[in-house]
């Protein structure tokens, strides 16, 4: 049987027709309602901008002229339409001169009344504000966003479930919210950001700044001041920061290059990167390896259960870790290791090198200053550099239970006292031996014998060797 | 190779087989050992399971793009609509009622999530159809955070270590805010700002339950 392509699709259409039409049956009908809302109003010199809002987004701006103009935007929606328009005209927006401010005010009515329908209602109040560039302004929001451009004086802002969004400001900023991001950028003044759950930027303010967050990373750069980070569960990343910088975080990596000032950073069960630092650094962690670069005065690390690096350090270095290595290169000063179950490596080293470990190797390449080492469970190398005119300087090295090998200068002069319980002692350089010389026990001089050299093993070889250099 | 209990950490972490060879073999002469070792495995089995299972990738900027697409759209009188455009609605259902089930979880090819967008004053209530899928999508994040509670719930409730209670103090207070938001969709059920803001924490919340289980077993 052959029928008709119009009889097919008026089926095709009835059939679709007919099965949309449950589906809508079901649906509750809905009816919208809007409203807009619009004030002007002069300002007095002096005067402040107060918003206390909810249910909406919150956008501020700027202009020259001496006025504040508010817009809002009222939208409902219901299942019962005359409820709708009921509830849209109950909602009151209030733009009031209280005197020292302008005060903003949203309110809903109390839903006592019962709506058609489902019953359902749903709102939302979106402002668009405009207010004098030199006014300072004190806005309070709750489920909805917060955007502030161009206001160019003290700006507060508390939020809770919403984002903040400040951008081109001079003064004070003191922002806060809960369960949502924060951004504050080009603020000519100083920063106080407060996060709970949520990513905070802070770029380019023109003072100190202050941020903290619980649950959520950090991002900062361009602080012409000094600035204290306390973080927590996320990453923090800092660049360029003209004066001190203090971080504490824990449970997320922290990053920081360019510090004008001073550098303290705390950070637990994460890695920490430091780099560019102009004043002193002290940086405590644990689990997690932490590397300090180019800083200018002197570097404490205290480490536990994480590697530990230090390079091109001005100053004295101090380093504390367990159960990681710690590395030293080219430090321009004294350099100080204390490890627990780690190994130490350390080059270049200008002053003295005072380092302790057990149970891993000790490898010191290059040291121009006394050299003090003590080891336990591992081996011990150290390569001398010769000092300025060739002068000495005083080398101990305490083992058990490894070998220890010291690389000396052909020019060296060296009061050599070496022992060893169960092991050899063996000498490259040629010694004055005084005493009775045995297998684990050598006294002598190399050369003048101006410098001491204590070399004292448990069960090890000792090796005196040439230096290559 | 010979291990005790001390080094159950050690072995499941997986970079010395060895090592976890000899505590199986242990395990096998260790009750206490032996339930550690079955329970680890489980929950690690348990977790790359419903990984595999969730296809949140896809649905996040799915729903972001419909939501977008529906911002798009200005109401419209009905009265007058209805007698017009009907047929036309009827033609459209046919895609509707083809797609429906499906096009949630297309790939929306690379779409920021919605929380990544402020809120505008345009459409700050969502339109029924969006509300729909909006808790369709809820329900999917909800099935995959209480099968992932099940599995977490018995390593918090004994949570001594640093690491899992921050955790722990982290999933109450996105609790708080799930609770928070709840109550006020409650009472405004189409507001654009609540629903995403829910939708966020429901998918904060499965990952943080994901990062969890990952830091159990590893």
């Amino acid at each position: 049987m052959i029928r008709s392509p119009h009889r097919i699709a008026g089926a095709v259409l009835a059939a679709l027709v007919l099965a949309a039409l449950p589906a809508r049956a079901e649906r509750d009908p809905r009816s919208d309602f809007d409203r807009d809302f619009s004030r002007t109003l002069p300002v007095k010199p002096g005067q402040r901008l107060d918003v206390d809002h909810s249910q909406g987004a919150l956008r501020i701006s700027t202009h020259k002229l001496p006025e504040i103009r508010v817009k809002a935007h009222i939208s409902v929606s219901s299942s019962d339409a005359e409820g709708a328009q009921k509830f849209g005209e109950g909602i009151v927006v209030s733009v009031e001169d209280a005197g020292g401010a302008i005060v903003v005010r949203t309110r809903y009515p109390e839903k006592n009344w019962s709506f058609t329908g489902s019953g359902h209602i749903s709102y939302a109040v979106d402002y668009d504000i405009v207010m004098p560039e030199t006014m300072p302004v004190t806005a309070r929001n709750k489920f909805g966003d917060v955007v502030v451009d161009g206001v160019k004086a003290d700006t507060t802002v508390s939020n809770a479930n919403g984002k903040v969004a400040v951008h081109d400001g001079k003064g004070a900023a003191r922002l806060e919210t809960s369960f949502g991001a924060i951004e504050l950028l080009r603020q000519a003044g100083t920063a106080d950001v407060t996060g709970t759950n949520g990513s905070i930027v802070v770029t380019d303010v023109g003072g100190a700044a202050t941020v903290r967050n619980r649950f959520g990373s950090i991002v900062a750069k361009k602080i012409q001041g000094a600035m204290q980070v306390s973080g927590g569960n996320g990453s923090v990343e800092i660049a360029d920061v003209t004066g001190n910088l203090s971080v504490s975080n824990s449970f997320g990596t922290v990053e920081a290059a360019g510090v004008g000032g001073d550098a303290s950073i705390t950070n637990n069960n994460g890695a920490v990167t430091l780099d560019n630092v102009g004043g002193q650094a002290e940086v405590e962690g644990s689990f997690g390896k932490i590397r300090a670069t180019k800083i200018k005065k002197g570097l404490r690390v205290r480490a536990q259960n994480g590697e530990v690096s230090a390079a091109d350090v001005t100053g004295p270095a101090n380093l504390r870790t367990s159960f990681g290595l710690a590395e030293a290169d080219r430090i321009q000063g004294d350099l100080t290791v204390e490890n627990a179950n780690g190994g130490v490596h350390a080059t270049a080293i200008q002053g003295f090198a005072n380092i302790r470990t057990s149970f891993s190797q000790v490898l010191v390449d290059g040291v121009g200053g006394r050299v003090d080492v003590d080891n336990s469970n591992g081996a011990i190398e150290v390569h001398v550099t010769p000092g300025k005119g060739g002068a000495c300087s005083p080398i101990s090295l305490k083992n058990s239970f490894g070998p220890i090998r010291v690389f000396l200068p052909e020019s060296g002069s060296y009061a050599v006292d070496a022992r060893t319980s169960f092991g050899r002692i063996r000498s490259e350089l040629p010694l004055t031996v005084s005493g009775s010389p045995s297998t684990e026990v050598l006294q002598g001089k190399i050369g003048d014998g101006k410098c001491p050299l204590t070399l004292s093993d448990s069960n090890g070889n000792i090796e005196i060797q040439k230096s290559a250099k | 190779m010979k291990a005790s209990c001390r080094d159950l950490e050690q072995a499941l972490r997986g970079d010395a087989p060895e090592l976890l060879a000899a505590f199986r073999e242990h395990a096998s002469g260790c009750p206490a050992c032996a339930r550690e070792l079955d329970e680890w495995t489980r929950i690690s089995s348990g977790a790359s399971a419903l990984k595999k299972r969730w296809p949140s990738p896809e649905l996040w900027p799915a729903i972001q793009q419909r939501l977008a697409e529906e911002s798009q759209k200005r109401p419209v009188p009905r009265a007058s609509f209805w007698p017009r455009v009907l047929p036309g609605i009827a033609i459209a259902s046919l895609f509707v009622l083809a797609s429906a089930g499906l096009w949630v979880f297309r790939n929306a090819r690379g779409r920021e999530p919605l929380s990544e967008h402020w809120q505008t004053t345009k459409d700050p209530l969502l339109t029924e159809r969006a509300v729909d899928e909006v808790e369709a999508a809820e329900k999917q994040y909800l099935e995959s955070i209480d099968r992932l509670s099940r599995l977490a719930e018995p390593r918090l409730a004994a949570a001594t270590s640093p690491v899992m209670l921050n955790y722990r103090e982290k999933l109450a207070l996105i609790d708080s805010a799930i609770a928070e938001l709840k109550s006020g969709i409650e009472e405004n059920r189409f507001n654009t700002h609540l629903r995403r803001e829910l939708l966020a924490m429901y998918r904060e919340k499965q990952q943080t339950l994901q990062n969890l289980m990952k830091e159990v077993s590893s």
